[in-house]
Order: C-alpha cells, then sequence, then structure tokens
C-alpha cells in the first residue's frame, strides 16, 4: 500500500493483495497522513491493482473512509480497468454481490471512477449500473454461494442511543442471515439452523454493543463494519478441491492465526458441511491514539 | 518496542475471553460481574467455534474454549522490516467462524431436569382445565416476546417504594424476546436479587425465565451461574426451556453471592409437589396459554382483532368434506385459520403453543390433516432429542400418532369475540 499526497490530494494505492495481515500493518499510514495539515481536499482510494481483497480489510477502508466523508473530504474510488488478469474482476465482482461497492459509494461527499470515466448521471444510478457490470461478469467468485450478511457500516451514534436500538439492528441483519443463508442451507434442520442463528445474535449482540461503548469517544462519530458469509466445505470434485486446498493454503500465509482447526471441521453425523464466518470491525478516533486491547 | 510490553500483549490475548477484564470496576457499577467477550467466549466454546481478533499490530486467535498459547496462534507486525515506516490499522477486527453440531443439545444431567411422563402428565391436565382468566395474584408476568427488548424492567421494582406485605408478588415470569443483552438480565436480577454493589428495593421470592430454546436455556445457565449477586439475596431462578428441561438455580451454601444448580428444586417446579414456591410447571402452561391467546385475539390495545376472520353462528360441516370420524356434524363459531395466521403475531403465537404442546406428546409422532397445519409442524419439531426419546425410537415404541387439526373449539381459545 502506498500513501503519498499529490497537491491537495491524499493517494492511496493499494497493492495486488489487501489481506488481513498487511491491511492490519499499514492502513494507520492513511489516517495518519489524513490527519496530517493542510487538510486533503480529495482522498482517493485506488483499488485498480488489486486482485485479491479480504473482507475485514475492506471494512476498515470503508470505515476509514466514511470518516474522512463525514468530515468534508471528498473521496474518490477508482475500481480500474477490464483486466486482462480476471482475478481483478472476479474481485469487482465478489465486491458487487457482497455490498462492498454500495459500502464504498455510498459516502456522503464519493465518486465512483471506473475505466477512468465517471458517470454522469446520480449516484444512485452509478451504483445501480457499477452493480450490474461488475455482477455481470462472466468469472465465477472463488466462494460461491457465500451470501450471508452484506457488509455495513453501522453509525454508532444511533447504537448509543438505547438498548432497543442495538437489539432492533441486530434483530434485522440475523433476518437477513436468516434469509439468505441460514434457511436456504439449514432449513431442513431446525437444531443446526436454531443453533446458529442464536449464535450470531449473541456474537452480534455482543461485539456490536462492546464497539458503540468503547470504540469511539462520545463526541465523535464512528461506524462499526459487519459482514458475514457462509463457506462451504472443500469441493469433491477433484479440480475443484485443488483450488480449494490452493485458497485454503494462500489464506493461511496472509491472514494471522488460522490454526488447521480453523476451517469447516468434519463432524460425525454431519452432512453438508458449511460454517458461516462473520467479521466485525470498528476504526478508533479521538486524538490518533488508541487502546492497546477494547474490552467491555 | 520493549520486550517486555509484547510479552504483556500475549498475556492479555490469553485471558480474553476467559477472564472478565474490564475498564469498569464491576462490583461497584450497575453491571452484571461477566463481560461480554466472557460471556460470547462460553456460547463459542460449546461448539468449539474458532475466534481471531485484531488490535494494534497483533493478532490473536484459537477455536474455543480460548486458549492461544501456541505461537502459531499469535502474530505481530511490529518488528517486520516489510513495514518499518508504516501505521498499524487503527481499532479492532473479529473474525469469527461458527459451524452448527447437527447433534441435539444435551442437557447437562448435574443442573437441568428433563420432564418425565408423570411431569408431562400434570402439565396436560392442567391444561384441560378452563382457561385462566386472570393471572393469579401472587405472580407478576411479564411478556417481552413481542416488543424485541428484554431491558425494561417494570417501574415498580426499579423505583416504587418496597410493598408493605412482600407475599402478594414472590413470583416474577418473564418471557424474554430471543435477542437479550447480559445488560438486560443484569438490570433484572439487579431488581428482583440485587447486585454487589446494590441491593433490591423488592426481592421476589422466584424469577422464573419461560419459553427459552434449548440452546438460549443453556447458555442462560451457564452465564447465571458466574453472575454475582448481592449476598443477601434469596433468589430462586428457573430456566424453562420450551420442551419444558427446567433448571432451578439457588442461593449457594458455600458462596452466597453465587447461584447454584438445585435439582430438588427443579423437580418440585416439575411435579408440582412444593406449594410455598408460588409456581409450578403446570400454572405456567395455564400461563403462556392465557398470553398466546391474548396475542393470537387482541390487538396491542387489547381490542379484537379476528372479528373478520371469525364466523359466528352455527356452522355445519358438510359430510363430504374430509372430516375427521369423530368430529361433530355442526360446530358453534368457525375461525378461518388461514386467514388469521396471515397476522405475523397470530402465526408465532400459534406456533409458540403448537410447539409447546408437542412437547407434551414426545413419543407420538405429530398427523397433520392439511397443508397449513402440516407447514406450521414442520417448524415446530422438538429441537432437542431428550436422553429418554433417544433410547426409546418413536418407531420402534408402537406409541402412535397424535392428530393435530386445525379447526379448534372455541374451549381452548377464550377470546372469540
Amino acid at each position: 500500500m502506498k500513501v503519498y499526497r499529490h497537491g491537495r490530494q491524499l493517494i492511496c494505492k493499494l497493492d495486488h493483495y489487501f489481506r488481513d495481515f498487511r491491511c492490519s500493518a499499514q492502513l494507520g499510514t492513511l489516517k495518519y497522513e489524513f490527519d496530517q495539515p493542510p487538510v486533503p481536499s480529495m482522498v482517493v482510494a485506488d483499488l485498480s491493482p488489486v486482485e485479491w481483497a479480504d473482507p475485514l480489510p475492506l471494512l476498515a477502508l470503508a470505515a476509514l473512509l466514511r470518516q474522512m466523508s463525514n468530515s468534508g473530504t471528498e473521496i474518490r474510488i477508482d475500481f480500474g480497468h477490464f483486466s486482462p488478469n480476471p482475478e481483478h474482476l472476479i474481485l469487482l465482482k465478489f465486491m458487487a454481490n457482497q455490498g462492498f461497492v454500495d459500502l464504498l459509494g455510498k459516502m456522503p461527499k464519493s465518486r465512483l471512477l471506473f475505466r477512468d470515466k465517471e458517470d454522469p448521471r446520480s449516484r444512485e444510478y452509478q451504483l445501480h449500473e457499477l452493480r450490474y457490470r461488475f455482477g455481470s461478469f462472466h468469472q465465477d467468485t472463488h466462494y460461491q454461494n457465500a451470501d450471508c450478511i452484506l457488509a455495513k457500516l453501522l453509525p454508532v451514534q444511533e447504537l448509543r442511543t438505547g438498548t432497543k436500538v442495538l437489539q432492533t439492528v441486530v434483530e434485522e441483519l440475523v433476518r437477513e442471515g436468516d434469509r439468505r443463508a441460514i434457511t436456504p442451507t439449514f432449513g431442513s434442520e431446525p437444531i443446526s439452523r436454531d443453533r446458529l442463528l442464536q449464535k450470531l445474535r449473541r456474537l452480534l449482540l455482543e461485539l456490536i454493543d462492546n464497539a458503540a461503548e468503547h470504540a469511539y469517544d462520545y463526541q465523535n462519530e464512528g461506524f462499526v463494519g459487519i459482514y458475514a458469509r457462509i463457506r462451504g466445505a472443500r469441493p469433491v470434485e477433484s479440480s475443484l478441491a485443488e483450488r480449494w486446498d490452493a485458497l485454503v493454503r494462500q489464506e493461511r500465509r496472509e491472514c494471522p492465526t488460522l490454526s488447521d482447526s480453523s476451517p469447516i471441521r468434519r463432524r460425525s453425523g454431519s452432512r453438508s458441511l458449511c460454517a458461516t464466518r462473520a467479521g466485525v470491525c470498528y476504526t478508533t478516533s479521538g486524538n490518533g491514539g488508541h487502546p492497546p486491547i477494547i474490552l467491555s | 518496542m520493549p520486550v517486555g510490553t509484547r510479552t504483556l500483549c500475549k498475556l492479555i490475548s490469553r485471558l480474553l475471553f476467559q477472564k472478565p477484564l474490564s475498564r469498569h470496576d464491576r462490583e461497584r457499577s450497575l453491571r452484571t460481574t461477566v463481560t461480554g467477550l466472557q460471556y460470547l467466549g462460553r456460547v463459542l466454546g460449546i461448539d468449539r467455534d474458532f475466534a481471531r481478533i485484531y488490535t494494534n499490530h497483533e493478532w490473536a486467535g484459537s477455536t474455543h474454549p480460548w486458549d492461544p498459547k501456541s505461537t502459531s496462534n499469535f502474530r505481530t507486525s511490529r518488528d517486520s522490516r516489510k513495514f518499518t515506516g508504516k501505521r498499524p490499522a487503527p481499532g479492532t477486527f473479529y473474525a469469527i467462524s461458527i459451524q452448527p453440531e447437527r447433534s441435539p443439545v444435551q442437557y447437562p444431567e448435574n443442573d437441568w431436569i428433563i420432564a418425565s411422563d408423570s411431569a408431562r402428565g400434570k402439565i396436560i391436565a392442567a391444561l384441560a382445565e378452563p382457561p385462566l382468566q386472570e393471572y393469579p395474584a401472587q405472580i407478576a408476568f411479564y411478556d417481552r416476546r413481542r416488543q424485541g427488548d428484554a431491558s425494561a424492567v417494570p417501574e415498580e421494582w426499579v423505583t416504587g417504594p418496597p410493598p408493605e406485605d412482600d407475599s402478594q408478588t414472590p413470583v416474577v415470569i418473564l418471557r424474554p424476546p430471543r435477542s437479550v443483552t447480559k445488560r438486560d438480565f443484569g438490570a433484572w436480577l439487579q431488581a428482583v436479587a440485587g447486585l454487589p454493589s446494590a441491593p433490591a428495593r423488592r426481592a421476589a421470592g422466584a424469577f422464573i425465565i419461560a419459553e427459552l430454546t434449548p440452546f438460549q436455556a443453556m447458555t442462560y445457565s451457564d452465564f447465571f451461574q458466574r453472575v454475582r449477586l448481592n449476598a443477601q439475596h434469596t433468589l430462586q431462578l428457573f430456566l424453562v426451556a420450551e420442551d419444558w428441561a427446567v433448571c432451578c438455580l439457588s442461593r449457594d451454601t458455600t458462596k452466597p453471592y453465587r447461584l447454584a444448580p438445585n435439582l430438588a428444586m427443579a423437580q418440585s417446579f416439575l411435579d408440582g409437589a412444593d406449594h410455598t414456591l408460588g409456581c409450578t410447571a403446570a400454572l405456567l402452561a395455564r400461563i403462556l396459554r392465557r398470553a398466546d391467546s391474548r396475542i393470537f385475539w387482541l390487538d396491542k390495545a387489547g381490542q379484537p382483532k379476528l372479528s373478520d376472520v371469525f364466523v359466528h353462528g352455527r356452522i355445519s360441516w358438510s359430510e363430504t368434506n374430509e372430516r375427521p370420524r369423530d368430529f361433530p356434524g355442526s360446530i358453534d363459531g368457525y375461525l378461518d385459520l388461514t386467514q388469521a395466521l396471515v397476522d405475523p403475531d397470530c402465526y408465532r403465537a400459534c406456533r409458540r403453543a403448537l410447539r409447546r404442546c408437542l412437547a407434551l406428546f414426545p413419543a407420538l409422532e405429530p398427523l397433520t390433516t392439511d397443508v397449513l397445519v402440516e407447514s406450521l409442524i414442520r417448524r415446530c419439531r422438538p429441537r432437542t432429542v431428550p436422553a429418554w426419546r433417544r433410547a426409546t425410537p418413536v418407531k420402534e415404541s408402537g406409541g402412535g400418532r397424535l392428530r393435530v387439526r386445525h379447526v379448534q373449539h372455541g374451549a381452548s381459545l377464550p377470546y372469540p369475540s
């Protein structure tokens, strides 16, 4: 990731791989540079080189850009080009299908570029157009049938207004996960479905509540990023299985602490093997410092 | 960075999800002594789910029960030359992978009593009695199922003056919504039993949390056994699952500020043997039926809402229809259940009632008489297979079939007007 100034613009050019470890080690540079005077008039997030992005870094980037956008800075998202390398197109398709294009595009002052062009029509139209274009690329995303909870940023100021708001938000998220993934996958297994819903509800309640209470100064606004997907088991067909193995190996290299025990476990009595992976992230605000560990 | 600091971060990461690390003085505040991450750790531990957390250069990850002792489960970017001059991402990331077990929840024998044939028989007999017209005077029933929020503890328990005669409401029954935070439970515990920082203004003799799914019931039981209450408390806490498994927690004899399982009391509650309790499983079943009947027939303002779909008068049941052999040729009033169930509250009330009923006849296989009831039954299958049922498979037991019809007599639904 390269972060540099070009006049009043602050440019953040991402690498080929925007994955958990790399992002966690350097995303703060963008915030640091943004906080240096003079305040940039525009922040450009250049996604054109990216071939793979993990959900947590995308959520963290979106949360940071949203804060910058809310402070009055214009945000430009450059989605790149039709690349001969299909990986970039697969990434764009993934981002469109899983809500990340909307997340980046729906900021108060954001401009969206694809092939160096910006559609002059309304932003709603631009977003619709990009979702449609990216979503219709013929390349398949690497993990199929992953829909669960699309990427979202929740404003903590709203969550702090009362327990009822938190519970309403969580129930909506759980309903979305149930509708998109849990009932289609576990509908015929009420025991598994109930258990999954209960766990999803518990973890969303506790983690979002933690973030609302501890992540940001009370006078500052901030966002909690949420995303969940279904990860299927290793395919039976050999070529797909090889590809799946390669992706898992790569994930273990790039995403810290994924031990051997973390992939989907084969259990006695299991028929279809699926797990829900939920990601929650929040940045911190205020004087630029942040607590070493945020606890309830 | 000094090596000592790095070691400290690693040490703290080992305590995450395990110890009640908190910025707040939980003994002196109106918070439970169990932290959010600690509670979450217990829930994730049930199916050995995996979690990882990032903050300020460091990642820690482990399957639950959380134990990131292995060096491969802790990674930092602090000393990496590759990122010299870069600044770490601000904030905190959590990535959690949850995978449900296919097997039913197993109630721990040391904490739970599963209703026996005789206990279930008593509940069935109680339900054959006429519907309750009022809740008994000694019971305060709070139904939060439709509100989606259990946090609001009634005013009389929080700020009202202590009653002169506490025996007026010795039993508090709460039917919580699906989403309950531990803070909500903290508020209720403070009200009915008192927390270490504040004694209760008026104490309840028994606090019953009713109609929980088995997974909820088990996780709540674990939570309540870890909470510290005011040492003067005399609370008896009952957790009642929708399949009539019961856990009773009462004052721990060695640690008075804790709750410990009381199997004898749970058995008494199911059998209705101890009349000093003020409530039994049979009475609870009637109370829940009354609550669901009200939800079914009345709107939130207490006004009848099904006038359009209930036909008053004598209704003849045509011979040509597929009517059950033992069904009378005509009935007093007819409810168009298909139309009634369009209302989500009616649908859910009906489903809850059916689920409670099916749990009372575990050896019988539901036999539905129409498609509508079939769809309801599909959503009501028992979520646990208690030990007695696993031991005697339904088909081999010769237990017969439970016929579930959708035409009901007015007597079981007391608000047809």
